[in-house]
């Protein structure tokens, strides 16, 4: 009893009572929320990159494209393929790397399995197409 | 390492203490010629950058007159007009757009996120912003050409009327872009800035009986009112060199815009890719377009000079 009526006494310092709080607490919701669409904004952008261009990625690869006669195409389309899928590949299996680890799946075995699928994957994705 | 290497090994002779100090000393010797040599490498590749632009930049500007090359209105070069008050208007207004679009929402973000926001907010947020730093300019630029273009075309159409002569290029869209590609490397420059105020001030003045806004903008933000302002400028001088993202979005007219927002204008940076093609060196063009250059290299002194006088004068 005593402690409400000290804590609702007209002489106590309380943050909602101060002049201007009002206010303090409308702007600090609005810096809040602006804040966070400010990042949201960016996350969406990057995603839609991430998705449109992967896709984009994906439907150029789905059909061969005949050699130009350029000299050593073959070679030079070989290192660029090695190179963005090796990138695709090692960005997939880093992702599902730290996913598993921190529930304690991930072993040396699974990880050579993991390599040896995503091989046989790849090569059967470029019989395919 | 250092400090096994030195226990006195008692089997070791006088002979291979001195053989083995002499090695060391060498090995310093060869290490500190070496990081001088960068050092000074690093200093007198930019000093003669910028005596080489300075040399080509006055040449060019005593051919074409520093009064007219910084008022006159039309820069037509294969006419020997070299008016370059149209892409000075132009690199200002962007940047200044940008600063205020930009710049200014990433510094009063990194204030909340310093101040107020949980951590993992602050941490997730922060992550985002170094990856959207890090996307080239010319990836922004293409976004802003196919999405951002189509969009202020509308806007100004509905603003100034269907009949009105506004494209979607012009200093609108540089701006917006500007903006959104400066304010990440000012958000994450802000934080820093933010974060290196002492925990004890806000404690302070936290037990003053300061509310957290209040600590947060009388305390935090003055403490760190050097850092944010460097991170400010440092937004304006990306913001006025930036090149292949404003040419992509700013039209390329090389005069002032008919309407100030909505019309076709240029920039010092994208009017010297734009021309540097027909510019072969030697010619009165390729000096003029140094000097132009040497304006934009001017206003960067300017903005660093500017941050650290305002910086001193505000610690004093």
């Amino acid at each position: 009893m005593t402690a409400a009526r000290h804590s609702t006494g007209p002489g106590v310092l309380q943050r909602g009572r101060r002049a201007g709080s009002a206010l303090e607490l409308v702007l600090l919701s609005l810096l809040g929320v602006a804040s966070i669409l400010f990042a949201v904004g960016y996350v969406i952008c990057l995603l839609y990159l991430l998705i449109k261009g992967a896709g984009k990625i994906a439907s150029f690869t789905t059909y061969a494209s005949p050699l130009a006669g350029v000299d050593n195409e073959s070679a030079m389309r070989f290192v660029v393929a090695v190179c963005a899928f090796g990138v695709i590949a090692w960005a997939v299996l880093a992702s599902c790397r730290a996913v598993a680890s921190r529930y304690h799946w991930w072993t040396s075995s699974v990880d050579r399995v993991g390599v040896i699928v995503a091989v046989v994957v790849a090569r059967g994705w470029r019989y395919c197409a | 390492m250092g400090q096994s290497a030195t226990i006195v090994d008692p089997t070791e002779t006088v002979a291979e203490r001195s053989q083995f100090v002499m090695r060391s000393r060498f090995g310093e010797a060869v290490v500190r010629v070496l990081l001088t040599t960068c050092g000074v490498f690093v200093v007198l590749t930019t000093v003669t950058m910028i005596g080489f632009l300075a040399h080509a930049g006055l040449r060019g500007m005593a051919m074409a007159g520093i009064g007219d090359l910084l008022t006159g209105r039309v820069w037509k070069p294969e006419a020997d007009s070299y008016g370059g008050f149209a892409l000075i208007v132009g690199t200002f207004t962007s940047a200044s757009g940008a600063l205020l679009l930009g710049a200014v929402p990433a510094v009063l973000a990194a204030v909340w996120l310093t101040e107020f926001a949980p951590p993992s907010i602050k941490v997730a947020e922060r992550r985002v912003l170094e990856v959207a730093s890090a996307i080239p300019s010319v990836v922004y630029g293409w976004l802003a050409l196919v999405y951002l273009v189509p969009i202020v075309f509308s806007v100004a159409h509905w603003l100034r009327g269907a009949d009105a002569a506004v494209t979607g290029e012009g200093l609108a869209s540089a701006s917006i872009l500007l903006g959104v590609m400066v304010a990440p490397t000012v958000m994450l420059l802000s934080l820093d800035a933010l974060s290196r105020v002492p925990r004890a001030l806000r404690d302070a003045s936290a037990a003053l009986g300061a509310s957290p806004w209040q600590t947060a903008f009388q305390v935090s933000v003055p403490y760190a009112w050097r850092g944010l302002l460097i991170a400010v400028f440092f937004g304006f001088a990306r913001a006025a060199g930036e090149t292949m993202a404003v040419q992509m979005v700013i039209g390329g007219a090389r005069r002032l815009p008919k309407d100030f927002l909505f019309s076709p204008t240029t920039t010092i940076s994208a009017q010297i890719v734009m021309d540097m093609q027909e510019a072969r060196p030697g010619t009165p063009q390729n000096d003029v377009l140094f000097s132009m250059a040497l304006v934009l290299l001017l206003v960067s002194v300017v903005v660093v000079l500017a941050t650290r006088l305002l910086g001193r004068q505000r610690l004093s």
